[in-house]
């Protein structure tokens, strides 16, 4: 800042005095809130010279803003049309941005296009209730899965949305895989049904059947052979349910081996 | 002295044949004296009996063999276990033997001949 004598002259060194000045009194008060913030101070003096009064953020307000500040969980602060007034770090983090730098966007920017009904919908909370629902929040070329819970409370004139964001992206990856274990312990199982039925219905008739050739009963050999296959027949209709045209065409034809392995 | 076996198979026509192979083709070393049709009668079975032999099947209904080789090692701690069963041995012999059982036989590829000189070679082999 430099007057009409320029930067040299008697206005520029008052000029420079007072940004000077300015800049001690920021740095005051940014390391005044920062105090605040993490607990380290409870009160501040402000009013002019002799007429200073303390204010006190004492009480359960302080423990409260310094844990809802530090808790993992994200926490902000929204207008009605979702501009986020104030947000903690968790919640910053979540958006990939600056705590400070958050203030002034609007929550929506960060949301996929296919969930924003759903956070217009939890933006519309009444005083008093609360709203929740999981998101896919876009963070530059990633996502995150995340549950919001919104609330609305009234200050002053206008009505101010407190929004609380958890990161699930983690718990529901686990469940995904986890679905995918059931998923493949059930395949097992019914692998495994199948063949039991496979070696009760077949495999023992067979045994039983060369056992009985083998003990010179052709006759009777010839029986459990007639019964097996037409338990064959039927588990196979069993597994196969119905057919359709060109669902049975096998790769090559079928094949009775003579050799005995 | 002949082998006192006790033969344990949910089917019934299968208990026949192998119990008529042991007679036929056992050269008098083999007596059934026992059968079962699943693990769970298996169990009783053996502890009246206390043979020699259990031949057990894996696959059956109420008990499975895996189930039942434990209990029936418990009840007669002599008896010599042998799987008897329609899997193949690269899937279910591992999981037989841990269970306790012996040894593992497949059943099929002409066991009317091998299974007494298979048998014949376990017995000889535990003592």
């Amino acid at each position: 800042m430099s007057g009409p004598d320029g930067p040299d002259g008697p206005d520029g060194l008052a000029g420079e005095a007072e940004v000077d000045e300015l800049r001690r009194r920021l740095a005051e008060l940014e390391e005044a809130l920062r105090a605040l913030a993490d607990g380290e101070a409870d009160s501040l003096v402000v009013g002019a010279p002799g007429a200073e009064r303390v204010v006190s953020v004492s009480g359960t307000d302080l423990p409260y803003r310094v844990m809802v500040e530090r808790l993992g969980d994200g926490a902000a602060t929204l207008s009605r049309d979702g501009t986020v007034l104030v947000a903690n770090q968790p919640f910053a983090r979540l958006l990939g941005v600056d705590a400070t730098s958050l203030r002034g966007w609007p929550l929506t920017a960060f949301v996929v296009a296919d969930h924003m009904p759903s956070v217009l919908d939890l933006l519309d909370v009444a005083v008093g209730d609360t709203r929740r629902a999981e998101v896919t929040l876009r963070i530059g070329q990633h996502t995150n899965q995340v549950l919001l819970s919104t609330t609305a409370v009234r200050a002053a004139q206008e009505t101010i949305v407190c929004c609380a964001v958890a990161d699930v992206t983690e718990h529901r990856r686990l469940v995904a895989q986890l679905e995918q274990e059931r998923a493949r312990a059930q395949q097992r199982d019914d692998r495994m049904r199948t063949a039991l039925e496979v070696n009760d219905t077949i495999v023992q008739g067979l045994v039983t059947a060369e056992m009985t050739l083998d003990l010179g009963q052709q006759a009777r050999a010839r029986q459990i052979l007639a019964a097996t296959s037409v338990r064959a027949r039927e588990l196979i209709g069993e597994l196969t349910g119905d057919v359709t045209a060109g669902s049975l065409r096998r790769g090559a034809p079928a094949r009775i081996e003579e050799d005995t392995p | 002295m002949s082998c006192r076996v006790v033969v344990v198979d949910d089917a019934a026509d299968l208990r026949e044949m192998l119990t008529m192979v042991l007679d036929l083709r056992g050269g008098g070393d083999f007596e059934v004296v026992g059968e079962a049709g699943d693990g769970q009668q298996a169990v009783s079975v053996v502890e009246e009996t206390q043979p020699d032999l259990v031949l057990m099947d894996i696959a059956m209904p109420v008990m499975d063999g895996l189930e039942a080789v434990p209990l029936v090692r418990r009840v007669s701690p002599d008896s010599t276990v042998v799987m008897l069963s329609g899997f193949p041995a690269r899937t279910a012999e591992a999981g037989a033997l841990e269970a306790g059982a012996h040894a593992y036989l497949e059943k099929g590829g002409r066991l009317a001949a091998t299974l007494v000189p298979s048998l014949h070679d376990i017995l000889s082999s535990q003592t």
